[in-house]
């Protein structure tokens, strides 16, 4: 496989799959619980943090390419983003929808003024920047597919371990608080597992297509099943077979964005999805 | 002399920052059907929840079997109000029924053969065994109820607390889940249940509480459930009609 593809190709496709796997896992609850928007505002959420992050590892003199300052950065302005949509909601008059609207593109503004701010003071530095908007997996080392593996199949052994509560949780609150699990926490542990995947899936799909990861695999699969466990296992598998089928049509044709190719060949799945289960519920 | 289900004292309970309920005692007593009564906005729903110890309370005490909810709660199920339910989930009646069992089961405990024994019992319970592997979006009304009342019998609670078990339910369902409850009170099961028409609280029920921000009157439907009492939790007169001779 290393002969057909290249080195670099066949670590990204070993990165892809796994994350393809385990966001696709993780978004079935996501999808069932109708979070999808809070995780893209909290995607969008990553970007003035992710810059941050940048002129901190830039000041330091770290390696510009020092992606765990940037995701650290990341992952702490996504944090504060869904804080401050927790507290305009709980605090104000204002719906969710419309804290969530706010915090996203105010969040995204906010980070695209420090990009354009970057880039016109030191041009060439940033040239890797825009590989976490828009998704990248030419420059994968080792290192990164290492990390992004190892938190994919954690996120993935959470979703098993708690995947009774959690489908509790989503299905009916009180019977998961009156099974001992509280509401907050499970509510917590899902949007912390969206978190993480958001943050590690920046390199892959970039953050303006990562809710995509969370979404339409689990779009598709509940299509095919009737069940919460059938639907995340499909969802991990049709996740994790986007994920690879489009990281190597980006690496045969280079200058595709990975994350947008991944989106597309979601999209086409679930589209046959669409039209196959609608002809076959209309035969019956 | 049987003893009490639950007893509430000076239970006072703030909700969204106004006081929901206030200064509210009653008791339940064990193995009895009790129906809460009262207006919309008088507090039924907030007393449940506290009953569950879902939301603090700012004074008074409630004992459940003698012990506070919190710790008792594995001794009670709750059959939520089916309107609060999202019915797309992708999950078979078996399904629901097993989630009763989730709090017993823990996190990684199999789910054996003995388990699924216990989940088609209670739908035999309620003669919903015919339809274990249907969607729970292709039922109707009535059988999404009996699904969740084959709920509460697997967890095998001492109580059940019910929020509107009739809301928008043909009347030959009621009849059927009437008939299940009473079923339930005979194995020595405690009931209690958010009702809200008044013409049948005497007919399914043999106790009452009546609930408006405070209880007007609590106890045996026969003793309790008058005109004067229903007028005074409704804030109207004319309401003959409702309570029959009274």
């Amino acid at each position: 496989m290393t002969e057909l593809i290249g080195y670099n190709t066949a670590l990204a496709l070993v990165g892809a799959l796994l994350f393809g796997f385990s966001s696709g896992h993780v978004g079935a609850f996501v999808y069932l619980r109708k979070a999808s928007l809070l995780s893209d505002s909290l995607a969008h959420a990553t970007l003035p943090g992710l810059i941050i992050g940048f002129l901190v590892s830039t000041f330091l003199g770290m390696e510009e390419k020092n992606s765990w300052v940037l995701l650290l950065g990341a992952g702490i302005s996504a944090l504060f983003g869904v804080v401050v949509i927790q507290w305009i909601t709980a605090r104000t008059k204002l719906g969710f929808d419309t804290a969530i609207a706010a915090v996203l593109s105010v969040f995204f503004g906010f980070g695209i003024v420090l990009l354009t701010g970057v880039q016109s003071v030191s041009v060439g530095q940033q040239a890797g920047l825009e590989d976490y908007i828009l998704g990248s997996v030419s420059g994968m080392l080792l290192q990164d597919v290492v990390v992004i593996g190892l938190v994919s199949i954690m996120c993935s052994a959470a979703v098993v371990v708690y995947r009774r509560p959690l489908t509790a949780f989503i299905f009916d609150p009180v019977l998961s608080e009156m099974a001992g699990y509280a509401q907050h926490r499970m509510s917590f542990l899902l949007s912390l597992l969206a978190l993480v995947i958001t943050i590690i899936g920046l390199k892959i799909v970039g953050l303006i297509l990562v809710v995509a990861m969370l979404t339409i695999p689990a779009a598709t699969a509940r299509l095919w099943t009737t069940g919460v466990w059938s639907m995340s296992l499909l969802s991990a598998l049709f996740g994790s077979a986007c994920a690879g089928i489009g990281v190597i049509i980006s690496a045969l044709l280079p200058n595709l964005p990975s994350g947008a190719v991944i989106v597309v060949i979601m999209f086409i799945a679930l589209g046959l999805s669409i039209v196959v289960t609608h002809l076959r519920a209309s035969n019956v | 002399m049987s003893a009490n289900a639950i007893t509430v004292n000076e239970l006072t309970v703030d909700y969204d920052g106004v006081t929901a309920i206030e200064d509210v005692y009653f008791a339940v007593r064990a193995e009895k059907l009790t129906a809460i009564v009262g207006p919309n906005g008088a507090g039924k729903s907030t007393l449940i929840k506290a009953l569950l110890g879902l939301i603090p309370t700012r004074t008074g005490t409630i004992s459940c079997f003698a012990t506070s909810p919190k710790q008792y709660r594995k001794n009670i199920s709750y059959v939520p109000q089916r309107a609060q339910i999202d019915w797309e989930f992708p999950a078979n009646v078996f399904d629901v029924v097993a989630m009763g069992l989730y709090g017993e089961l823990g996190l990684l405990r199999r789910f054996s053969s003995a388990h699924k024994d216990r989940v088609h019992s209670a739908l035999t319970d309620v003669d919903m065994d015919d339809f274990a592997m249907r969607q729970i979006s292709q039922l109707s009304g009535g059988q999404q109820q009996r699904v969740f009342l084959a709920r509460s019998i697997v967890q095998d609670a001492e109580l059940i607390l019910l929020d509107e078990p009739f809301g928008g339910i043909d009347a030959k369902s009621e009849a059927v889940i009437v008939d299940i409850l009473r079923r339930q009170k005979q194995n020595g099961k405690s009931i209690v249940a958010v009702h809200h028409d008044l013409s049948t609280v005497k007919d399914y029920f043999d106790d009452v509480i009546l609930l408006n921000k405070t209880v007007t009157a609590f106890g045996p439907v026969d003793d309790v459930f008058t005109k004067s009492n229903v007028e005074k939790t409704y804030g109207v007169s004319n309401l003959d009609f409702l309570t029959g001779r009274a």
